[in-house]
C-alpha cells in the first residue's frame, strides 16, 4: 500500500487530525491551518500527506464527511470524529504519552 | 456506536470508492481544487500578490497525480484498477501490431482446435461401449489358417455348450428384410440375434421387452423388437406399437418392444428378430458353413486370457473331431470393443499425433512471436522504468499483454474445436465408426487451452521477468543493439524455428506419403468402368418366388424393363456388385469333383452374373465368351473365370474348355461347368485388397433372390431411379429398391477412409509449413533490423547487394536445413507407425522425403526474400547514422 516508510510519523499524523477534528468539524485545509497555529508553524502538514491520511482515516471509521459549505460560500468536504474515532484519539493519545515519556527517559540519562 | 452500525460505516466506507469510481474521483477533484483556492486566498491575505500566491502555492502543493494515487491506495481500489488498465493496454498493444496479434490469435486458434477436434473424435470413436460393464463383452471370432471367418452354427452351439469361461453366448447374423403393409415397401438391416443377447448386454428397451430365454427355438412364434429410427420414421414414435402386427417379408410379426438407437448393436440393425438357426445349419454336414458373428460376457472372475485358453481347447477338440470341416480352425477372443473400433486405433491415433505435432508447432510459433516482440522493446521499457513505472507493474503489464492472444486464441479455438467436431461428425459419419452425437471433450479443450497458457507464460513472462533481473541501466545500454539477453534470446529464437520446421517436416513426410498413396489407390485399375452406371439392389423373397422357374420369369421381365429406361445402353444384373461388403468363397475341384478334406481343396470367389453383366460393368473380355441367353436352364452347365483364377489354378495352360465344379449342390446338382470365357480381374473388396481367384455363374443357371441391378445410362440417375422404381412397381408393388447409387459413388465411397485420412493430415502439414514459414520470415527479419548498422558497414565497407543477400538466405536455409534433417530422422523414426495407412507407398519412400526436402528448402528462401531484399536496400550513410 502506501510507500510511506516513516510509520511514526505516520501515526503521529493521524492522531493529529484526529485530535484536530475533535475540536469540531473541519476541511482538509482547515486541518492542515489548525495544526500549523496551534503547533506555532513547528508542525507544516504536507497535503501529499493529509489527503491520503483522511482518506486512510475515513475507510477505518474513524471519521465521517459530508459535502458542506465554506466561510466563504464554496462546496467544501468537511470531516468530523465518530464516536470510535474518539476513541482511537484516546488510544493514540496514551500510547504517545508512554512513548515521549520512554524517549525523555533514555535521553536524560547520561 | 454500536457494532453493526460501525460495520456499515465501514462497508459504505470501503464500498464506495469502489462503487461509483467516477464519482469518488470527481469529489477528490473537487477537494484538491478546493485546497488549492483555499491556500492562495490565504497567501494573498498575507500579502502576496495574486500571481505570486497562485505560483507559489501551486509549486508547494506538488504532485497532485501522485497523492491521488495515494488516496485511491486507501481506498483499495488500486489492483483492480491497474488490472483492468493492463488489459486496456494490453488490448491497446494488440490493436497497434495487427500482423502480430492476427498471426498469433489465428495461430493459437487452429492449434487449439485441431488438437481439441481430433482428440474429441478419438474419445467418441474409443469411449466405452455403452453397454452394461462393458470392459467384459468380447466377441469369439472364428479363424480359418489365421484368417478372420464367420462361425458355424454347430461350432457356436458346442462353444455355448462347453465354455465355463464365457457366459451369455449369443450368435448374430445380419439380414435384409422388406417391410410392407405401411406406406412403401422398405429393405431394412435386421439383426436376428440369440433370444440372450439383448439381456446379456443389459439394455433397456424404449417401450415393451426385449427377447426372453427360448424365444429363439425352432417353432416360436414370430417376434419382432424395433430400432428406435424405424419406429420414429415408420410408426411415429406410437409406444401402442408393442403387441401389434408388421409384415416382413410378408410374414407377420409382433412387435415385443423397441430397443433406442444408443445402444444399437450391430451398430447397422433397424430391427431385431430372434435367431433360430434353420434346421440345415445344425446338420454336421453343415459344420463349415460359417455365417455367425459371435459375442459373450466374461464369467466373473475370468480374465480374458483364461478365456483365451479355453476357447482355443474346446475349438482345437471339435477341430479334431471333424477334420473335414474344422481343419485349420482355431478362435480368437477380443475385447469387444476392440473388434468393433480396432482397426480406427492406428489412424485415428495417428492424426491425434499429427494435431498434437500441430499445437506443438503452434504453440512454438507464438513463443516465436512473443520473443520477437519482446526484443523490440527493451528499449521502451528501460525508459518507461526510468521514468519512474514500478517494475513489478510493468512485468504484470507484460504478462498481461502476451496472455492476451492466448484467451482470444483459445477463445476462438473453442469455437473451431466445436465446428470441427460437428463437422467430423457428419463427413466421417459413413466413415467412421460411433460418431453420432460425437461433441467436443472438454478435458482435451483444457489440456489445449493449458499447453497454450504455459507457452505464454514460458515466452511472454519470462522474459518479463529477465527484464526486471536486468534491470534499467542494462536494458538502456542494450536498447536496440546486441546485448547480452538479446544474443541470448535470438538463440532461443533460432532454436524455436529449427524445430518447428523439424515438426512440420515430420508433418510433411506424413502428409506426403499418405497422398502419394491416395494416388496410388485412385491410379488402380479397378477392373470396370466406373463413369455413367447406376446400381440398385432387389431382394426377391422365398415366401413368393420361392422356385427357380418364377425366379428366372421375373428375371427375364426386369431386363427387359431396365433396358427400356431412359438413356440405357447396357445393363445386367449380379450377385453382388464390386465393392460391396460380400464374400462368398467355396471350394472347388478342376476337371472332376473329388471328396477332400476342406483344408485341401481350392476356394473362389462366387458371382452371379447375367449375360448383359459385363458388358454394362465394362469388365474386359480376355479370352473366349462371356455368358448369351443361350446359357440357360436346359444348357450344358457354363463358368467364366477371372485372370486371377486363370493364373492360379491353370498356369500357362488354356483354361477354356476345362471344369470347375463347386463344393455347392442345389436339387441334386452340382454347380460349375466348363469354362467358357476369361474375363478381366476386378478389385472387388476395395481398391486397396487384390482380386481373389474367382467364378462366374450364368443366372438362369443358378437363380437367385437378392440381385443388384447395373445399367450404363446417358441419362440422369434420378430420372433413371424414378423409372426403375415404377417400373418394378407394376411388376411387384411389394418389391423395394434399395441402396441406389452410382458406380462412381460406389467408388468414392470405397475410398472414403483414406480420403478422409490424407484431407486431414495434408491440411495440418499445409498449416504446419506456413506456420513454419511465419517463424522463419520472423527470426530473419528481426535479424535484418538489428544488424541494419552491421549490413550497413559491410556496405560501406564494399560487400556487393547479392552478398547481403546471399547471407540472410543463408541464415534462413542454415536454420531450414538442420531443422528439415531433424525433422527427417524424426519421419523415418516414425514412419513405420504409417505403415496401416499406407497402399503401395512404402513409409519410407524415397521421393516423398526428397520432395519434402526441396519444398522446405524453398519455404526458407521464400520466407527469407522479404527480409532479403530489405537487407540489400539499406543505405550504408543512413544506417551508420542510426543509433550511431
Amino acid at each position: 500500500m502506501a510507500t510511506d516508510n516513516t510509520d511514526v510519523l505516520q501515526g503521529t499524523l493521524d492522531m493529529l487530525i484526529l485530535k484536530a477534528l475533535s475540536l469540531e468539524p473541519m476541511h482538509g485545509w482547515g486541518i492542515s491551518q489548525r495544526i500549523q497555529q496551534i503547533s506555532r508553524d513547528v508542525l507544516q502538514i504536507n497535503q501529499g500527506s493529509l489527503y491520503p491520511a483522511l482518506h486512510r482515516l475515513e475507510r477505518r471509521a474513524w471519521i465521517d464527511s459530508d459535502w458542506g459549505t465554506s466561510e466563504n460560500n464554496r462546496r467544501a468536504k468537511y470531516y468530523r470524529l465518530t464516536s470510535v474515532g474518539k476513541k482511537q484519539l484516546a488510544e493514540e493519545r496514551a500510547s504517545w504519552q508512554r512513548f515521549t515519556l520512554a524517549v525523555e527517559r533514555v535521553l536524560q540519562t547520561t | 456506536m454500536d457494532a453493526l452500525h460501525l460495520l456499515a460505516r465501514r462497508a459504505r466506507g470501503f464500498l464506495r470508492p469502489l462503487l461509483s469510481r467516477r464519482d469518488a474521483e470527481a469529489e477528490l477533484d473537487e477537494e484538491m481544487r478546493f485546497h488549492l483556492d483555499a491556500e492562495i486566498a490565504e497567501r494573498i491575505r498575507r500579502g502576496m500578490t495574486p500571481d505570486a500566491a497562485r505560483t507559489s502555492a501551486l509549486r508547494d502543493f506538488g504532485g497532485v497525480s501522485r497523492f491521488k494515487e495515494e488516496c485511491r491506495d486507501a481506498w483499495g481500489t488500486r489492483v483492480m484498477d491497474e488490472v483492468s488498465r493492463d488489459a486496456r493496454y494490453g488490448l491497446r498493444a494488440l490493436w497497434r501490431a495487427p500482423a502480430f496479434t492476427a498471426v498469433a490469435v489465428l495461430t493459437i486458434a487452429l492449434g487449439v482446435g485441431a488438437a481439441t477436434t481430433i482428440y474429441s473424435v478419438v474419445q467418441a470413436v474409443l469411449r466405452p461401449l455403452p453397454f452394461h460393464d462393458p470392459a467384459s463383452l468380447v466377441a469369439v471370432v472364428t479363424t480359418y489358417r489365421g484368417k478372420d471367418d464367420a462361425a458355424s452354427a454347430l461350432d457356436f452351439v458346442d462353444w455355448r455348450r462347453e465354455s465355463k469361461t464365457l457366459t451369455g453366448m449369443a450368435a448374430i447374423a445380419t439380414d435384409a428384410m422388406t417391410l410392407t403393409g405401411r406406406g412403401d415397401p422398405e429393405r431394412m438391416y435386421a439383426a436376428t440375434v440369440s433370444a440372450g443377447l439383448l439381456s446379456m448386454l443389459r439394455v433397456r428397451p424404449l417401450a415393451g421387452r426385449v427377447f426372453r430365454a427360448g424365444e429363439d427355438s425352432v417353432g416360436a412364434a414370430r417376434i419382432v423388437i424395433l430400432g428406435e429410427a424405424i419406429w420414429r420414421r415408420r410408426f411415429s414414435s406410437d409406444p401402442g406399437i408393442v403387441g401389434e402386427t408388421v409384415r416382413l417379408d410378408g410374414n407377420p410379426y409382433t412387435v415385443v418392444g423397441v430397443l433406442p438407437t444408443r445402444v444399437t448393436y450391430p451398430a447397422a440393425a433397424e430391427i431385431y428378430l430372434p435367431l433360430v438357426f434353420p434346421t440345415g445349419d445344425l446338420d454336421e454336414g453343415n459344420r463349415g458353413a460359417r455365417y455367425y458373428d459371435v459375442v459373450a460376457r466374461l464369467a466373473p472372475g475370468t480374465t480374458i486370457e483364461q478365456a483365451r485358453a479355453e476357447m482355443r481347447t474346446i475349438t482345437s477338440r471339435i477341430a479334431s473331431a471333424h477334420p473335414q470341416a474344422d481343419e485349420g480352425v482355431s478362435v480368437r477372443v477380443t475385447p469387444l470393443l476392440e473388434e468393433t473400433v480396432g482397426t480406427f486405433r492406428r489412424p485415428l491415433l495417428i492424426l491425434l499425433g499429427a494435431a498434437g505435432v500441430l499445437l506443438l508447432i503452434a504453440c512454438a510459433n507464438v513463443a516465436n512471436l512473443l520473443l520477437v516482440r519482446a526484443a523490440g522493446r527493451d528499449g521502451e521499457l528501460a525508459v518507461r522504468t526510468a521514468l519512474g513505472a514500478g517494475r513489478a507493474r510493468l512485468v504484470r503489464q507484460l504478462a498481461t499483454e502476451a496472455l492476451a492472444p492466448f484467451l482470444i486464441g483459445g477463445a476462438l479455438g473453442i469455437a473451431l474445436a466445436t465446428l470441427g467436431t460437428r463437422w467430423f461428425a457428419v463427413a466421417a459419419s459413413d466413415t467412421v465408426p460411433r460418431l453420432t452425437g460425437a461433441g467436443v471433450d472438454s478435458a482435451a479443450l483444457l489440456l489445449a487451452l493449458v499447453a497454450t497458457l504455459i507457452t505464454g507464460v514460458i515466452f511472454g513472462v519470462i522474459p518479463a521477468l529477465r527484464f526486471a533481473r536486468l534491470g534499467v541501466s542494462g536494458a538502456l545500454r542494450g536498447a536496440g543493439r546486441s546485448s547480452q539477453g538479446s544474443i541470448a534470446r535470438r538463440r532461443a529464437r533460432t532454436a524455436i524455428v529449427g524445430s518447428e520446421v523439424a515438426l512440420a517436416v515430420m508433418l510433411l513426410v506424413v502428409a506426403g506419403l499418405v497422398v502419394r498413396s491416395f494416388q496410388r489407390l485412385m491410379a488402380v485399375d479397378p477392373g470396370f468402368r466406373r463413369g455413367g452406371v447406376v446400381t440398385f439392389r432387389l431382394d426377391l423373397p422365398n415366401t413368393r418366388y420361392g422356385d427357380a422357374a418364377k425366379l428366372r420369369a421375373f428375371a427375364a421381365q426386369l431386363d427387359d424393363r431396365i433396358r427400356a429406361l431412359p438413356g440405357v445402353r447396357a445393363s445386367g444384373r449380379v450377385l453382388r456388385a464390386p465393392l460391396s461388403e460380400y464374400n462368398f468363397n467355396v471350394g472347388f475341384s478342376v476337371d472332376r469333383w473329388r471328396e477332400e478334406t476342406g483344408s485341401r481343396r481350392p476356394a473362389a470367389q462366387v458371382r452371379i452374373a447375367s449375360p448383359g453383366y459385363f458388358e454394362a460393368m465394362g469388365i474386359r473380355l480376355v479370352r473366349g465368351r462371356t455368358f448369351t441367353a443361350r446359357d440357360d436352364a436346359n444348357a450344358p452347365q457354363v463358368v467364366v473365370i477371372n485372370q486371377a483364377m486363370a493364373r492360379a489354378h491353370f498356369s500357362g495352360e488354356n483354361p477354356l474348355g476345362r471344369h470347375v465344379w463347386l463344393g455347392w449342390e442345389e436339387g441334386g446338382v452340382r454347380r460349375g461347368g466348363e469354362i467358357v470365357g476369361v474375363v478381366d480381374d476386378v478389385r472387388q473388396f476395395g481398391l486397396d485388397r487384390p482380386s481373389a481367384p474367382e467364378m462366374y455363374l450364368p443366372y438362369d443357371q443358378t437363380p437367385v433372390g437378392p440381385m443388384t441391378v447395373v445399367a450404363r445410362t446417358s441419362a440422369s440417375p434420378d430420372v433413371v431411379f424414378a423409372a426403375a422404381r415404377a417400373a418394378v412397381r407394376e411388376l411387384d408393388p411389394d418389391l423395394p429398391l434399395f441402396e441406389l447409387g452410382t458406380l462412381q459413388e460406389r467408388f468414392e465411397r470405397s475410398a472414403a477412409r483414406p480420403r478422409l485420412y490424407m484431407t486431414l493430415l495434408a491440411t495440418f502439414a499445409v498449416v504446419a509449413v506456413l506456420l513454419a514459414a511465419i517463424g522463419l520470415y520472423g527470426v530473419v527479419s528481426y535479424a535484418v533490423r538489428q544488424q541494419t548498422r552491421e549490413i550497413g558497414i559491410r556496405l560501406a565497407l564494399g560487400a556487393t547487394r547479392s552478398n547481403v543477400a546471399g547471407t540472410v538466405v543463408g541464415h534462413s536455409l542454415t536454420v531450414t536445413v538442420v531443422g528439415a534433417a531433424l525433422g527427417l530422422a524424426g519421419a523415418l523414426a516414425v514412419s513405420h507407425l504409417l505403415q496401416a495407412l499406407l497402399f503401395g507407398v512404402s513409409p519410407t519412400d524415397a521421393w516423398t522425403y526428397v520432395a519434402v526436402v526441396g519444398l522446405i528448402a524453398l519455404v526458407g528462401v521464400v520466407a527469407s526474400w522479404v527480409p532479403a531484399r530489405r537487407a540489400t536496400a539499406i543505405d550504408p550513410a543512413s544506417a551508420l547514422r542510426e543509433e550511431g
